[in-house]
This record gives structure tokens, sequence and C-alpha cells, in this order.
């Protein structure tokens, strides 16, 4: 039984140690486009995690708005500002300026230490008892496949007002892109 | 061991802590944009497993995340177009040369 549940939280601890490897990996290479590819393995270990945890359609969302299109875009803008000669610069100023570093990792491990201890603090069982996750967990299995149907449920009723604002916003992003990206901007 | 929300939601605080490391650490202004980046995915991830755990009938938290990934994406087309118009008038992207508006 102990065997059994290790063998099933294996799929959970290696999807992470690639996420995190990948991420740390993109934040220490001199190589901006490599860094750029290097957050393919990020995210594609985020979009295991989402299958593994029953959101099918999120996790497809992830691979194809985060892996391939937000990554694309970044490594062509990298390229077109072709950095090379910077590149070099970049990894001796990043582990050149010693106080920067030490003032980054005493506040990224503080960050991290205040929100473990916030989630360690809390009692989830209870959490769940209250709003009802244990007894509706049984009935997760029958609802599996309607995962889609009810996000476009909720999207197109309760979050209406949130939905037409993303069309909105996202309208005004493709205008803005277009005009700031002009030659003879005024 | 089985895993639970609370292993979810280390892995997220520690994927966020390493996303605000590259954005303190970074000089150049798209590794600072790919860190923002991860940092909105640790935030996502946040959102589906909570639905996934407390939340698994209407899953409330896939709809969320599904408006995170868009405005993260809104907001790397226009970062991107502002830092290459920065870069067609100053010839470089370094964050510390980005001082001009600072008092």
């Amino acid at each position: 039984m102990q065997f059994l549940a290790t063998i099933s939280s294996l799929p959970f601890y290696i999807l992470a140690t690639i996420s995190i490897i990948c991420a740390l990996g993109m934040i220490l290479n001199p190589n901006l486009v490599r860094a750029g590819f290097t957050l393919i393995g990020t995210f594609i270990g985020i979009a295991g995690l989402y299958f593994l945890l029953n959101a099918n359609f999120v996790a497809v969302s992830q691979v194809l708005i985060y892996a391939v299109g937000i990554v694309l875009v970044i490594v062509f803008a990298v390229m077109l500002c072709s950095l090379k000669e910077e590149a070099h610069n970049i990894k001796e100023s990043v582990f050149s300026s010693k106080a920067r570093v030490t003032f980054a990792v005493l506040i990224s491990s503080l960050v991290f230490a205040v929100l473990s201890f916030v989630i360690r603090s809390q009692d989830w069982q209870a959490i769940a008892k209250l709003t009802g996750a244990e007894r509706q967990s049984s009935l997760v299995q029958l609802v599996d496949d309607k995962y889609l149907s009810q996000i476009g449920f909720l999207m197109l009723n309760k979050y209406i007002l949130p939905f037409e604002l993303v069309s909105v916003l996202l309208l005004i992003v493709l205008i803005g892109t277009i005009l700031l990206s002009k030659k003879d901007i005024k | 061991m089985t895993v639970t929300l609370v292993h979810y939601l280390t892995f997220s605080a520690l994927l966020f802590s390493i996303g605000l490391f590259g954005l303190l650490i970074s000089r150049n202004a798209f590794r600072v944009l790919m860190s923002i980046e991860i940092m909105l995915n640790a935030v996502n991830i946040n959102f589906v497993a909570f639905a996934h755990f407390l939340d698994p009938l209407a899953v409330k938290g896939q709809a969320f995340s599904l408006f995170v990934m868009a405005i993260a994406a809104a907001e790397v087309a226009i970062g991107l177009s502002l830092l290459l118009l920065i870069y067609r008038n100053r010839m470089n992207i370094d964050m510390d040369s980005f001082a001009t508006i600072k008092w």
C-alpha cells in the first residue's frame, strides 16, 4: 500500500523537479535565446501538473498559449534585438554584483519562508469539509468529462463581465501593439 | 504519502520565489519579463489546485486560470513592443539604464 502510494505520487515529483530546474536554468543561463527555450520546459512541466489535477482544458491552453505562443514571441523579440555581445556582459554582471545577488536571495527566501509557513499553518482538511469538497469528491468521477462544459457555463453566466472585459482588453492590446511598433510614432 | 493540496501549494510558492529571484537578479529586461511569466504560472497552479481539491464540482479556479492566461498574453505583447521601442531608441535594454524618469 505504501509502495503504491509512493508510485502514484511519483509523476508529481518528476514534473515539479523538471519545472523548477528549467526555471532556475532560465534565470542562470547567460544566453538569452537558450533561456527562452528553457522556459518551455517549465511550462510543459506545469501543463503536466494540470493534467494530474484533472484540468485537461487548462493544460492544453497552457501548452498552446505559454509553451508555444508566449515563448515564441519572446524568443523572436530577443532575436530582433540581437543581443549577442550583450549576452556576455550579462553573465558577468549577474555574478559580479554580490550585493545584488545577496539581496535577491534574501528577499526570495524570505517570501518562500512566509508563504510555506502560511500554507503549513492552515487546516486544509477543515476547509475542505467547510466547502463540501469531501462530499463532492465522490461525485467527481461521474462528471470527470464535464469540466469543459462547466468552464463554458461559468464564463457565460457568472463571469460574463470579466469575460467581456478580457475581450475588450485584447482589442486594446492589439491596437496598442500596432501603434507602439509603428516606425513614425508621434 | 499521497500528493495533497499542501504539496501543490508549496511547489507553487517555491516557483513563485524562483520567479521573484529572477526578477530581482536580472538586469536584462527580457529576463525580467520571463520571470514575471513564471510568477504568473505559479499563481495559476494555486488556482487549479484549489479547484481540484476544494471545489471539484463547480471548477471556478480553472475559469480564473484561463483569465490569468489571457491577461499574461496581453502583458507580454505590450511589454515586448515597449522593449522593442526602447531598444530602437536607445540601443540597449539594461534595466539599470531605465532611470531617466527617476527623481
